[in-house]
């Protein structure tokens, strides 16, 4: 196929008027036959054809072209033509359907437009605003509409707007890394029963961890305390460690206060409280302030780990998973064994992975000894 | 059937029907004769209808312009085809000390029909001498008038007012939009719609049909009144900015009070003329708005022009004086910008 393109006629015209088509459509021409003639602002030019073949116009007369656009195409055998003519006339179809479905509807502002995508409005839903041009403004009604519309609406709850508010901050401001460890538990859950038996309370993870974490203080400083213009870190005064708790009413990160100076006896029992406090919603401000570093609890069976958020003020967010179960060679022997996942989620721009895995190997060790470190 | 109509056909066809209803109505210019019919083919067969009334003249500008006025006085109603309006300095003497004074001088008032039709403007590369727009220098002359041809105003209308006000008539032609539609129905693009405005609807005024309150009205004579809608639909579509425009037939004497409430509306105005600055037919119009815009908020008026330069022949260094869409969009943007407290 051989395109017949408008050339350049002269300095000042970049179009022309086709004033004739010479051949009818599908004729056969010889190179050198007149195929049609242009007119510009300044001279008539015929247009010969420069091979032989079979002759399809794509203009019509008195059409205007532009310079280096296709007057017409010629074509080697018959059949070429006919397959091409196919195509045009589906493509045209489809085209004019598409205009059509498009025309007298609206056009959107370029604003309006983005927002309109963001929101993914109708066609249904922007015609109804009758407009030829949508404006950003015409839009804030439609979602407004939209939100009275909807069959059900389901505002946040006050306490889960904080916690959206937390996560986005935390998010956007923490550039955080993340640490897992293996921890075998059977000793440390034996420990917990045996402590939870004698005091008549529910003694877990959320429990013994508070007073582990706080030994390890003078030795990882940087994780209790803060980043101040993320360049100076400023370790925290008291050690003050937060456990996420969450009775289905919302989700609570109480705090236990000075850490480093409560016994398992005293944080059981405060822990206790403050689940009781959960249940109702009954937190007063102070039991949720000052935490310095926090342990996120998903002992739930099966959880393999969570990837906590690092508060905001706070370089570090610890996860336990559930306790699992696997088999281990001992002595040459099977044996079952728990386990569970510990994590550490760290802020990257004051602690780094060596610091990370050394604090965490550590808490490792404490927790896999709770059992043996307890007074009988 | 389309009722699309190209605006040289439609004045073309204007001539004809003129010429069919008044046998006082005669052509006269250079190369009006078949086959050439004009160098914009306005005239184009109207020779062939009426061989007598249609006189082909030799290169005399003032020479024709002259007998064209002393036709007049003796009672025909000569339209003459100025093949560049940037001809018109050569019968300046005849329209100035002639036509226009004659309807005046001589103790009663002298019926003096006749049009001037001058293709004028740029965008074509024609170069310094044959591109100018030459409208600034016929305004303010008693007793004549000054109309431009724009794709709003039919032109059958436009010729017979100029011809019923028995005194001459400058018509100034943008070439470059002879090959352009005509708005039709109160049609002017997939946006823009337009209602007339003022006596003898004088004004088109071109506007988003939902536009109640535009926040710029540009004031815009027929040549760049396509230009100024591209410029609009771009306006409302990038920055919505909503822009309505003030196309007026008659630019001289112009009656701005007709397009007043628009403009005392918008608050913020803009006049687009393609000519250069400088005793120019928007800055009398800037004139008369500016007392009536005082104390309202935003109250602006810019005006732009082409460059003060000759044009340059070849395209490309003609895009850099003359007005462009871009230029249009800019000075919008401009007027649009918050307005230091004075």
């Amino acid at each position: 196929m051989q395109k017949v393109i408008i050339p350049q006629l002269n300095a000042n015209d970049g179009e022309c008027t086709v004033q004739d088509i010479h051949c009818p459509a599908e004729t056969a021409v010889k190179a050198g036959d007149l195929l049609a003639t242009l007119e510009t602002s300044k001279a008539v030019i015929d247009v010969e054809a420069e091979e032989a073949g079979y002759f399809y116009p794509l203009a019509k007369a008195q059409s205007e072209l532009k310079t280096g656009e296709t007057l017409a195409l010629i074509f080697a055998s018959l059949e070429e033509l006919h397959a091409f003519k196919e195509t045009a006339a589906a493509e045209s179809a489809a085209a004019e359907a598409a205009v059509l479905s498009a025309a007298s509807l609206y056009t959107l502002s370029n604003q309006a437009k983005a927002f309109a995508e963001l929101h993914q409005f109708t066609a249904e839903e922007l015609s109804s605003l009758n407009k030829k041009v949508i404006k950003l403004s015409d839009l804030a009604g439609l979602l407004e509409q939209r939100e009275l519309a909807a069959p059900e609406h389901m505002p946040l709850s006050k306490n889960q707007k904080q916690v959206a508010r937390t996560v986005t901050a935390s998010y956007q401001t923490i550039p955080r890394a993340f640490l897992l460890m293996k921890v075998y538990c059977d000793q440390a859950l034996a420990g917990m029963r045996e402590l939870g038996a004698r005091l008549d309370e529910f003694v877990g993870f959320g429990e013994v961890l508070p007073g582990l974490l706080a030994e390890l203080r003078d030795e990882f400083p940087f994780l209790y305390g803060s980043l101040r213009d993320e360049e100076t870190f400023v370790p925290a005064a008291e050690v003050n460690v937060g456990v996420t708790l969450d009775a289905g009413t919302g989700l609570y990160i109480p705090v236990i206060r000075q850490a480093d100076l409560a016994s398992i006896e005293r944080v059981t029992e405060v822990m206790a409280e403050y689940k009781y406090k959960a249940l109702r919603g009954s937190f007063e401000g102070k039991d949720l302030a000052d935490g310095c570093i926090t342990v996120s609890l998903n002992t739930s069976p099966d959880v393999v780990s969570v990837l906590p958020i690092i508060l905001p003020g706070q370089t570090g967010m610890l996860s336990v998973g559930g306790v699992m179960k696997e088999l281990a060679l001992k002595d040459g022997e099977v044996s079952e064994r728990s386990y569970l996942h510990l994590g550490l989620a760290y802020d990257h721009r004051v602690v780094n992975g060596f610091y990370a895995v050394a604090f965490l190997t550590r808490l490792k060790e404490r927790l896999e000894h709770f059992g043996a470190a307890l007074p009988a | 059937m389309s009722d699309k109509e190209r605006i040289n056909d439609n004045l073309r066809g204007a001539l004809r029907r003129l010429m069919a209803e008044d046998e006082a109505v005669i052509v006269l210019g250079e190369d009006v004769n078949e086959p050439y019919g004009g160098a914009f083919k306005i005239t184009k067969g109207l020779s062939a209808e009426y061989p007598e009334r249609v006189l082909a003249t030799p290169i005399s500008e003032e020479g024709f312009v002259n007998m064209a006025s002393g036709m007049s006085l003796m009672g025909l109603k000569p339209v003459v085809d100025m093949m560049f309006s940037d001809f018109t300095a050569l019968a300046f003497d005849p329209l100035l000390n002639f036509a226009s004074k004659s309807v005046t001088m001589y103790g009663r008032r002298l019926e003096l029909p006749m049009i001037v039709r001058c293709a004028n403007g740029g965008y074509r590369g024609y170069g310094a001498t044959h591109s100018q727009s030459m409208q600034k220098y016929f305004m303010g002359i008693p007793n004549l008038s000054v109309y431009e041809l724009s794709p709003f105003h039919d032109n059958y209308a436009v010729l017979r007012r100029m011809l019923e006000e028995k005194q001459p008539c400058m018509f100034f032609e943008e070439k470059m939009i002879y090959s352009h539609y005509m708005y039709r129905n109160g049609t002017v693009s997939e946006l823009f719609g337009f209602t007339w405005k003022g006596e003898e609807n004088n004004w088109a005024l071109a506007a988003i049909e939902e536009t109640a309150a535009a926040e710029v009205l540009i004031l815009c004579p027929g040549g760049l009144a396509a230009m100024c809608v591209a410029a609009a639909e771009k306006l409302i579509l990038e920055d919505e900015i909503e822009v309505k425009i003030a196309v007026p037939s008659k630019l001289y004497p112009c009656r701005i009070e007709d397009i007043l409430e628009d403009a005392v509306q918008a608050g913020r105005i803009l006049i687009v003329e393609e000519g250069t600055c400088g005793g120019s037919w928007g800055e009398g119009v800037a004139v008369q708005l500016y007392p009536h815009l005082l104390g309202g908020s935003g109250g602006d008026i810019r005006l732009l022009h082409s460059k003060t330069s000759i044009i340059p022949a070849s395209v490309h260094h003609e895009q850099h004086v003359l007005i462009e869409e871009r230029d249009i969009i800019e000075n919008v943007r401009e007027l649009m910008k918050p307005q230091p407290v004075r």
